[in-house]
């Protein structure tokens, strides 16, 4: 197994940065996984290692070796695409055994770790079909065996998931998870889901207009995004430019007044370098009750509002409430019921509410038009 | 309003068979017939029946030797149209350039540009360049660049099934961008390329208002020598010729139909 380095990789189209210098490390066996919206560069990224794009600037090495010039038939890389890119006219066996060949591995050598291949990916008995054939699941297992079974140093994934419905893209989560496991091999993921990113991931690199917009593990990442950026995609619903205060605090807390507000919120954190910051909360940690309800604070922060509209998803209920106090709505998730236009008390506990890093504009690069 | 709109087209499509019929396959059914006469001249319905211009025909050495030219000019012009096709095919269907539009409408141009312009500035260009007196080659020149738009629309069009990841995918398991385009590109294109090979075969074969042209004394092909044949004889020998040359042409269609499908030749 090798680890992948990206150090200061840029790629131009044009006058268009696709990806500014961009970097991290993919360690040895671990599943990174590159997460960001249509156009940020992950595909392009992704197509840079594998070698089908050139990079302008900057290096990849892979197991310490740099692979610049080398082109993808040497770079022993299994890459799985979106649309699968199974050979049409070929058997499910021919499609594992194309890698093999090329390498002139002998027949039955072949045979058997194709065979080893299709059994890794559970499709029993299906090496004589035609993709044709075959369900988007099925192909999907095929396109992993056929990329598996030459032995890569390195599994690329580009969105593999995204073209199955919902219910075999749950299935095939865990069996991606289980198959990376029993292989070890390193693994590069580009997905535009989340909670793709966040099931799978020991790594997750989240992408901006072409550059690095924050990157560490999932569970770091969810309780502590970098920036807002990183929070908004990883679904913060709650975000509000605000200024850290002066006062000096002694109990862990600071006071950040919100932007075009008239409140000032606690906040359980260090004091941040800059003053301006975004507060961010997750609408599930929000608390809210009826306005006459006798329950006393659990601490500061208690803003009075009004319910603008709710959307029932069945496990909780969503709520738009209106402050006074802020800027915009606020999204709160709770179980009880309260009807639109109810008066309500809210509650932002200090310890849930996240001091972010506000977004340079633009990210500084990939000048989109 | 709907159902009026549905039947107004039917109606026409049963008129549009009628017209066909009357004038285009009436008229292959009366040269067939009549190249089977027993007269010496051309009537039709034929006064009785004999084969005896079919053995003429392929008794006249002129035939023959004008036959001969035209197999070596249609296979020739097809192989160079073909891979001439495979090639620009490529590159339309995978990169875009600047100029792109220009190189598409260049090659595809011979499609719209009457058979008697594209003829007569072809016999410039050999003036020219000196070339009028190398009738074969000039035939060829011609002939490919006039059948290359066939095959380069059919090859296009197959190639769109191909993703480009499909290459890439070849590449990344090992393949070199030859053996890339050889073992996974080249599979999927192989009815594109046989359409469009039969297709310019057929159009070099039986064409005669570019080759009138460019036919030099010596180098004539079939068609020409047909046409200049029933100008000034009335022996029904062009006939059985004629007739000769439909059966080959329908042969290579049922042919494509019954390997590839027809289907091929529609549009992407």
């Amino acid at each position: 197994m090798s680890d992948v380095e990206v150090s200061g990789v840029s790629k131009r189209y044009d006058d268009l940065w696709a990806v500014k210098r961009v970097s991290f490390t993919a360690p040895a066996g671990s599943f990174t996984s590159l997460l960001g919206p249509s156009g940020c560069g992950k595909t392009t990224t992704l197509r840079l290692i594998a070698g089908f794009a050139a990079l302008d600037e900057g290096e990849v090495r892979i197991g310490g070796k740099p692979v610049d010039a080398l082109p993808p038939w040497r770079r022993n890389l299994g890459v799985v695409f979106q649309n699968y890119a199974l050979f049409p006219f070929m058997t499910v066996f021919d499609n594992v055994a194309f890698g093999l060949r090329r390498r002139r591995v002998p027949r039955g050598e072949t045979a058997a770790r194709v065979a080893e291949a299709i059994d890794l990916v559970g499709l029993p008995d299906l090496a004589g079909r035609y993709p044709r054939q075959l369900s988007g699941g099925q192909q999907q297992r095929v396109a992993l065996a056929r990329a598996l079974v030459i032995r890569p140093e390195v599994l690329l994934l580009d969105e593999p998931l995204s073209n199955l419905d919902a219910k075999l893209r749950a299935e095939m989560r865990f069996e991606l998870k289980r198959i990376q496991r029993e292989t070890g091999v390193t693994s590069i993921f580009v997905t535009h889901d989340q909670e793709e990113a966040l099931t799978l991931s020991d790594q997750i690199v989240v992408m901006n207009l072409g550059t690095v917009a924050g990157a560490a593990a999932p569970k770091s990442i969810w309780e502590q995004p970098e920036s807002a950026y990183v929070a908004d995609f990883l679904g913060v619903e709650n975000l509000f430019p605000g200024t850290v205060g002066d006062g000096a605090e002694d109990d862990g807390t600071v006071a950040v007044s919100v932007s075009e507000g008239s409140v000032t919120l606690d906040v359980a954190a260090a004091r941040p370098a800059e003053a301006a910051v975004v507060l961010g909360i997750r609408s599930g940690d929000i608390k809210m009750w009826k306005v006459d309800s006798k329950r006393a604070l659990d601490g500061p922060n208690e803003l009075a509002g009004t319910v603008r509209e709710f959307t029932y998803v069945g496990s909780a209920v969503v709520y738009q409430v209106d402050c006074a106090a802020l800027p915009r709505p606020l999204i709160a998730t709770v179980q009880e019921e309260f009807a639109v236009g109810e008066s309500v008390r809210l509650h932002l506990p200090p310890g849930a509410i996240k001091l972010l890093r506000p977004d340079a504009p633009a990210g500084g690069s990939g000048a989109r038009p | 309003m709907a159902d009026l709109f549905l039947r107004s087209g039917r109606g026409l499509v049963t008129v549009m068979a009628v017209f066909w019929l009357v004038f285009l396959v009436a008229p292959i059914v009366v040269t067939l017939a009549s190249s089977f006469t027993s007269s010496t001249y051309l009537t039709f319905p034929p006064p009785g029946w004999s084969v005896r211009w079919y053995l003429s025909a392929f008794e006249s050495e002129w035939v023959w030797s004008t036959f001969w030219n035209s197999v070596v000019i249609a296979v020739v012009s097809t192989t160079i149209a073909v891979a001439l096709g495979i090639a620009a095919a490529r590159v339309l269907a995978r990169h875009r350039f600047y100029g792109r539009g220009a190189f598409e409408y260049a090659v595809l141009s011979p499609l719209v540009i009457p058979g008697v312009v594209v003829g007569f500035a072809l016999l410039n260009v050999s003036v020219l360049i000196e070339t009028q007196d190398a009738g074969l080659l000039n035939l060829i020149i011609g002939h490919t660049m006039v059948t290359t738009p066939f095959t380069l629309r059919s090859v296009w069009s197959s190639m769109a099934g191909s993703e480009i990841s499909l290459e890439e995918a070849a590449q990344s398991l090992g393949a070199t961008r030859w053996s890339a385009f050889w073992l996974v590109v080249f599979p999927l294109i192989v009815p594109g390329i046989v359409a469009g090979a039969i297709i310019a075969f057929t159009f070099s074969f039986n064409d005669v208002t570019i080759s009138a042209f460019l036919s030099a004394r010596e180098a004539r092909t079939l068609p020409v020598e047909l046409m200049s044949h029933i100008e000034y004889l009335p022996d029904p020998t062009p006939a059985a010729v004629s007739s000769l040359m439909i059966v080959i042409t329908l042969a290579f269609f049922l042919l494509v139909e019954r390997t590839v499908g027809l289907d091929v030749f529609a549009d992407r």
